[in-house]
C-alpha cells in the first residue's frame, strides 16, 4: 500500500510540475506575432488573406482593400518568408479563417537566387515559427524545416522556456496581459514606412526559364493543391522589389506554372512592372521594400484587379464592417502622424502638434521621475536608446494659435498656467517664469492618445535649428495597444 | 552529452526505466552500452581510447593474479608499469604531446622541430585514465583482486554519470555494487533526484551566471580596474566550485537514482580553515587519489618523513597542476597550493606557540571566520592562474591588481557594464546565500537531505518546485546564451 502511495504521489507530483512548466512557458513566452490580426479577427470576418515575406507586410495595405472594395483583408507574413513556410502559414490562415482568396507574393520561390543569402533565410526560419500558435501546424513546420535541410538551432530553442525564460527581467502587466487572439492590429500587418531611398531600376530582360529550388516547388505544388482542396481562390503576385536577372527567369518559370494552372498572376517585376507605374526615385524604402507610397500603387493595383475579376463584396454582409471603417481611419491616422514626424521645422511641428488634442508632447527633463509606466513602455521600445530616461511634465495643447500656446496644467510638478511660446525665441513658461528654454537642446516623447501609442522622440538641436526624429517601429504598435 | 541539456533530459529518464525493467543478468550489458553511447555523443572515435585504457588495466589485472598465483611477483610489477606506461603514453599523446613540442622548440630556440599532431582532447582522458590507474594498482597492492567479467569492469571504468568529470572512482567502492544486483528505491531515486537538483541550480543558476561577469572582466583585464579583477577572481573561485560541484552532484544523483552511490567530491570546501583541510573538502576523489597512489608511497619509502611529507606535497601538487592541463599556468597554481601546504605545514607549531605566547583563542569563531577568510582569499589568488589564459595574462592580471585598484570604482554604474545587469546581480546574490546556507549547514554536518525529506508533504514539494523553478527561470541558457559546457570537462 505504502509503495502505491508513494509511486501515485510521484505520479501527481511529475503531473502537476510538468503543468506548471507549461504555465510558465505561457506566461513567459513573446507573444508577439505577425499573425497578430489573423488570430484576434472575429471568426469568419476576413475574406482575403495575403502570404508572403517583409515584401507584403511593406508592399500591401489591408485597409486600402476594404476601402476600395469592401473586402477584408489581412496580411500573413514573416521575414524572408521560403515557400514551405508560406504553405504552414496558409494552413494556419484556413485553419484561423474562411476566406475566399489568397493572394500569395512568390518572392520565396526565389530562394538561393535573390538577395538575401540562404544562410540567412535558414538562421531566422525558426524565428518565422514563432509566429504561428503552438499546434501541430507549428510542429509540422519545424519537421518541414528539417525535411529541406536547414541548418537549424538545436532542437530545444523551438520548445518555449528555454526561448524566453530570459524575459523574467521585464515582466509587466502589458507583457502578461498581451494576447494576440484579442488585441486587434488595425495595420492588419502592414509595415508603414514614409522612408525613401532612390533605387536604380532593373532592367534585366530574357525569355529563358531558371527552375526554383526544388523544395520551393514541392511546397508550391502543395499550396496549390491545399488551396483547390478548400475552395479557396489564389492568385499570385511578386511584389516589386530590386530583382536580379536570375530571378527575372525564375519569374518567367513561374509565369508558364501560373499559366499550366491556371492561376491568375500579378507580376510587378521586369516588363509588367511598368503597369503600376512605380516611381524608383520615391517609392522605395530601400531595395527590398516599397514605402508607403509604392504600397499604395500595389494595393491599388490589387483592388482593381479583385475588382474587375472577381464578384463584389457588399460592405453590409460584412459583420465587422463598422470595426474596419475604424481600423481604416487609424490607418489614416498613422499617415498624418508620420507628415508631423517628417516635420523638421520646430514651429511648424508644434503647432501640428497643438492643433490636434490627441497628441501629447512629454518633455524630458533631468531632474523629474519618469511615470513607471511610460518609462517601461518607452524603454522596451528602444526609447532608452535616444536617452529619453526621464520626464518631467505633460502638455495637452487644448488650443493653437501660431506664435503663443497657453495652457492649464502641470510642470514640473506644480500646477498653473504654460505658456508655450516659439518662434525667434521659444521657451516654456511656468506662471510667467522660464521653466525650459527651447533656445537650449531638448527631448521630447510624442505620445497620440488616438493610436494610443508613443509616435517618435524629438531631439531639438539648437546651434543649428534642427530637428531629429526617432521613430517608434509599426512592429510594436500590438505592446501599446 | 552535456549535463544541463535537453538531450540528457530525456536519455536520463529512458535509460534509468529501462535500466530497472530490464532483467538482472543484462543490466550491467544495457548500461555499459548507454554509457558508451553517453560519451559517444561527443567523439564517437575517441571511445578506442577508451577501449584501449579498459583492455590494457584488465587484462593486466588478469596477468597480475596469475602471476601471483604462480609466485612471480617480480613480472606483476612489470605488468602494474606496462599497465601505468601505457596508459600514460595515451594520455600524453593526446593532452601533453603539442606541449612538449612547443616547450622544446621554444628551449632549443626552434632548432628542435616536431610536428604538432592536430586533434581534439578526448573528453575525461584524464578521469578514466586514473580511475584505470588506480585499478590496476589496487590489484597489484591486493587492495582487491582481478576483475574477470569484462563487462563489469568496462562498466566500472565508463560508467556514464561519472565518466567524463568524476568523481575518479576507486575499485574497492564502485566494483562491488556493479557486482551486485540494485534494485528499486524509492529513497535513493528522490535523495539523488534532490541531489541532480541541486547541481542543476549550481550550475545553472550560480555558475553560469558567475561566469558572464568573470569573462567579461577577464577578457578586458588590461582596461579593468583592479578592484574589478579581484572580485571576477573571487567570483571566479565561487564559480569553478559550483561548476564543477554540480558535475558531481548530478554524476552522483544520476548513480544514486539507479541505486549506486558514488563517492563525495566536494564538501563546503570554502569554509575550510586551513589548506589541509581545504584538499580534503576540494575534489576529493582525486585529492584522496594523489593521497593514496602518491602521497603515501612516497613518505612511506623515505626515512625522514618530515622531509619526505614536504617532498611528497611538492610532487602531488605538481602532478595535480599539470593534470588539470598542458600549461604552465596549471603548474603554477599547482605549485601555489603546493607553497602554501608546505608553509602551513612548517610553521604548524611556531604557530601554536605564538598563539599561546600572545593568549590568541584559536577556538573562538572570529578566529575561525579569518582563517576562513584567509584561506578563501589565497584560493581565489591561484586562481589567477587558473583562470588566465597564459601565464603572461595572469601576471598582467596581477599588475594591474597591484598597479590600479580603485574599490570605489565596485559602486560605479559601470558594475552593471560587465556581463551582469542589476538583476541578474539580485539573483546571483541570492542564490549566493542560498549556497553558503546549504553549505554551512554540510559544513556542521548536518544532513539537509534528511531535514529536507522529514518535511510535511506539501513543504517538501514546495522546496522541490523552488528548487526546479529557480533553475528553470532564473538559469542560464537557451539562445540567448552558448550552453556552456562544464569546465572540468576540458581536463
Amino acid at each position: 500500500m505504502e509503495k502505491y502511495k508513494k509511486l501515485i504521489g510521484s505520479l501527481l507530483f511529475a503531473v502537476i510540475t510538468l503543468a506548471m512548466l507549461y504555465g510558465t512557458a505561457n506566461l513567459l513566452r513573446d507573444r508577439e506575432t505577425t499573425l497578430a490580426d489573423l488570430y484576434s479577427a472575429q471568426e469568419g470576418s476576413i475574406d482575403m488573406v495575403i502570404v508572403g515575406s517583409s515584401h507584403v507586410n511593406n508592399g500591401v495595405i489591408p485597409n486600402i482593400f476594404f476601402l476600395l472594395y469592401c473586402i477584408s483583408a489581412t496580411n500573413v507574413y514573416s521575414w524572408s518568408q521560403p515557400t514551405w513556410t508560406a504553405y504552414h502559414y496558409i494552413r494556419e490562415a484556413l485553419s484561423e479563417q474562411d476566406p475566399d482568396i489568397i493572394i500569395l507574393d512568390l518572392y520565396g520561390m526565389t530562394y538561393g537566387n535573390s538577395y538575401i543569402m540562404p544562410e540567412e533565410i535558414d538562421r531566422i526560419n525558426y524565428e518565422n515559427s514563432f509566429n504561428i500558435d503552438i499546434n501541430l501546424n507549428f510542429l509540422s513546420l519545424i519537421r518541414t524545416s528539417e525535411q529541406v535541410g536547414l541548418d537549424l538551432r538545436n532542437y530545444e530553442d523551438f520548445l518555449n522556456l528555454p526561448r524566453y525564460h530570459t524575459r523574467w527581467k521585464e515582466l509587466d502587466w502589458k507583457m502578461l496581459t498581451y494576447d494576440p487572439h484579442n488585441d486587434r492590429d488595425f495595420l492588419k500587418g502592414y509595415g508603414l514606412s514614409y522612408q525613401a531611398k532612390a533605387q536604380q531600376q532593373p532592367d534585366y530582360q530574357s525569355d529563358e526559364r531558371v527552375v526554383p529550388y526544388e523544395f520551393c516547388v514541392e511546397y508550391l505544388d502543395k499550396i496549390v493543391a491545399l488551396c483547390e482542396k478548400e475552395q479557396v481562390s489564389l492568385i499570385f503576385t511578386m511584389i516589386p522589389y530590386i530583382y536580379n536577372e536570375t530571378e527575372v527567369k525564375i519569374d518567367n518559370w513561374l509565369e508558364d506554372y501560373a499559366q499550366q494552372h491556371g492561376i491568375p498572376y500579378l507580376s510587378y517585376i521586369g516588363e509588367e512592372a511598368r503597369q503600376l507605374d512605380l516611381d524608383y526615385e520615391t517609392d522605395f524604402r530601400d531595395n527590398g521594400h516599397l514605402n508607403l507610397y509604392g504600397a499604395q500603387k500595389v494595393t491599388q493595383s490589387l483592388s482593381q484587379f479583385l475588382k474587375e475579376n472577381y464578384p463584389a463584396y457588399p460592405k453590409e454582409d460584412n459583420p465587422c464592417a463598422a470595426l474596419f471603417d475604424e481600423d481604416y481611419l487609424k490607418y489614416e491616422r498613422v499617415l498624418q502622424a508620420n507628415k508631423i514626424m517628417a516635420e523638421d521645422d520646430l514651429g511648424q511641428y508644434l503647432d501640428q502638434i497643438f492643433a490636434d488634442s490627441g497628441y501629447t508632447l512629454y518633455l524630458v527633463n533631468d531632474n523629474s521621475p519618469l511615470t513607471p509606466q511610460l518609462a517601461q513602455a518607452l524603454e522596451r521600445a528602444g526609447i532608452a536608446q535616444a536617452d529619453c530616461t526621464q520626464l518631467c511634465a505633460q502638455l495637452n495643447a487644448v488650443s493653437s494659435t501660431f506664435g503663443v500656446t497657453e495652457i492649464e496644467t502641470e510642470l514640473f510638478g506644480k500646477a498653473g498656467s504654460v505658456r508655450f511660446e516659439y518662434g525667434e525665441n521659444v521657451q516654456i513658461l511656468l506662471n510667467d517664469y522660464p521653466a525650459i528654454s527651447i533656445d537650449s537642446d531638448f527631448k521630447a516623447v510624442l505620445y497620440d492618445a488616438v493610436l494610443d501609442r508613443p509616435l517618435e522622440t524629438i531631439a531639438y538641436d539648437a546651434a543649428s535649428g534642427t530637428l531629429a526624429h526617432k521613430e517608434f517601429s509599426t512592429d510594436i504598435i500590438g505592446l501599446f495597444q | 552529452m552535456l549535463f544541463n541539456s535537453v538531450d540528457f533530459i530525456l536519455f536520463f529518464p529512458v535509460v534509468t526505466i529501462l535500466f530497472f525493467l530490464l532483467p538482472k543478468r543484462v543490466r550491467n550489458l544495457f548500461l555499459l552500452a548507454a554509457s558508451l553511447y553517453f560519451y559517444m555523443c561527443w567523439k564517437a572515435k575517441y571511445i578506442l581510447l577508451i577501449g584501449f585504457s579498459i583492455l590494457v588495466t584488465y587484462l593486466g589485472g588478469l596477468l597480475m593474479d596469475a602471476f601471483e598465483k604462480r609466485g612471480k611477483s617480480r613480472l606483476r610489477g612489470l605488468v602494474l608499469a606496462g599497465a601505468i606506461l601505457s596508459n600514460l603514453a595515451v594520455l600524453f599523446l593526446f593532452k601533453y604531446y603539442n606541449f612538449f613540442v612547443e616547450n622544446l622548440a621554444a628551449l632549443s630556440q626552434n632548432r628542435l622541430l616536431l610536428p604538432l599532431l592536430n586533434y581534439a582532447l578526448p573528453v575525461g582522458i584524464s578521469f578514466y585514465t586514473f580511475q584505470a590507474l588506480g585499478y590496476a594498482i589496487d590489484v597489484y597492492r591486493k587492495d582487491i583482486p582481478a576483475e574477470k567479467n569484462l563487462i563489469t569492469y568496462a562498466l566500472f571504468i565508463s560508467f556514464y554519470p561519472q565518466l567524463v568529470a568524476g568523481p575518479i572512482e576507486r575499485s574497492t567502492n564502485l566494483m562491488p555494487q556493479i557486482k551486485q544486483d540494485t534494485r528499486f528505491d524509492f529513497e535513493k531515486m528522490r535523495r539523488g533526484l534532490l541531489l541532480m537538483g541541486w547541481g542543476m541550480f549550481q550550475k545553472l543558476v550560480i555558475a553560469d551566471r558567475l561566469a558572464l561577469f568573470v569573462d567579461a572582466v577577464y577578457q578586458d583585464y588590461a582596461q579593468a580596474d583592479g578592484a574589478y579583477l579581484i572580485l571576477a577572481t573571487m567570483l571566479f573561485a565561487l564559480q569553478i566550485y559550483c561548476d564543477f560541484g554540480s558535475y558531481s552532484n548530478i554524476a552522483r544523483g544520476a548513480a544514486e537514482v539507479m541505486g549506486y552511490r558514488l563517492m563525495m567530491n566536494f564538501n563546503a570546501p570554502y569554509f575550510a580553515k586551513s589548506f589541509a583541510e581545504y584538499w580534503s573538502r576540494w575534489h576529493i576523489s582525486l585529492s584522496t587519489w594523489f593521497q593514496d597512489y602518491i602521497f603515501e608511497p612516497v613518505v612511506w619509502r623515505m626515512k625522514n618523513k618530515k622531509v619526505a611529507a614536504y617532498i611528497a606535497v611538492l610532487l602531488v601538487f605538481f602532478v595535480s597542476g599539470f593534470w588539470h592541463g598542458a600549461s604552465w599556468t596549471y603548474v603554477i597554481w599547482g605549485l601555489l597550493h603546493a607553497f602554501f601546504r608546505v608553509t602551513e605545514m612548517a610553521l604548524r607549531h611556531p604557530k601554536k606557540k605564538l598563539y599561546k605566547k600572545l593568549g590568541v583563542n584559536t577556538k573562538s569563531g572570529w578566529f575561525g571566520a579569518l582563517q576562513t577568510v584567509w584561506v578563501f582569499l589565497c584560493v581565489s589568488f591561484t586562481f589567477v592562474f587558473f583562470r588566465a589564459d597564459s601565464v603572461g595574462q595572469a601576471f598582467g592580471i596581477l599588475r594591474q591588481i597591484g598597479t590600479s585598484t580603485h574599490f570605489g570604482s565596485l559602486f560605479s554604474a559601470s558594475f552593471f557594464t560587465y556581463g551582469l545587469d542589476e538583476k541578474d546581480f539580485v539573483v546571483a546574490l541570492i542564490a549566493l546565500a542560498v549556497l553558503a546556507a546549504a553549505d554551512w549547514l554540510a559544513y556542521k554536518k548536518k544532513d539537509v537531505y534528511h531535514w529536507v525529506f522529514t518535511r510535511p508533504l506539501a513543504a517538501r514539494w514546495v522546496l522541490y518546485w523552488l528548487l526546479i523553478f529557480s533553475s528553470v527561470i532564473f538559469g542560464v541558457y537557451g539562445p540567448s546564451y552558448d550552453a556552456a559546457p562544464f569546465i572540468y570537462f576540458q581536463f
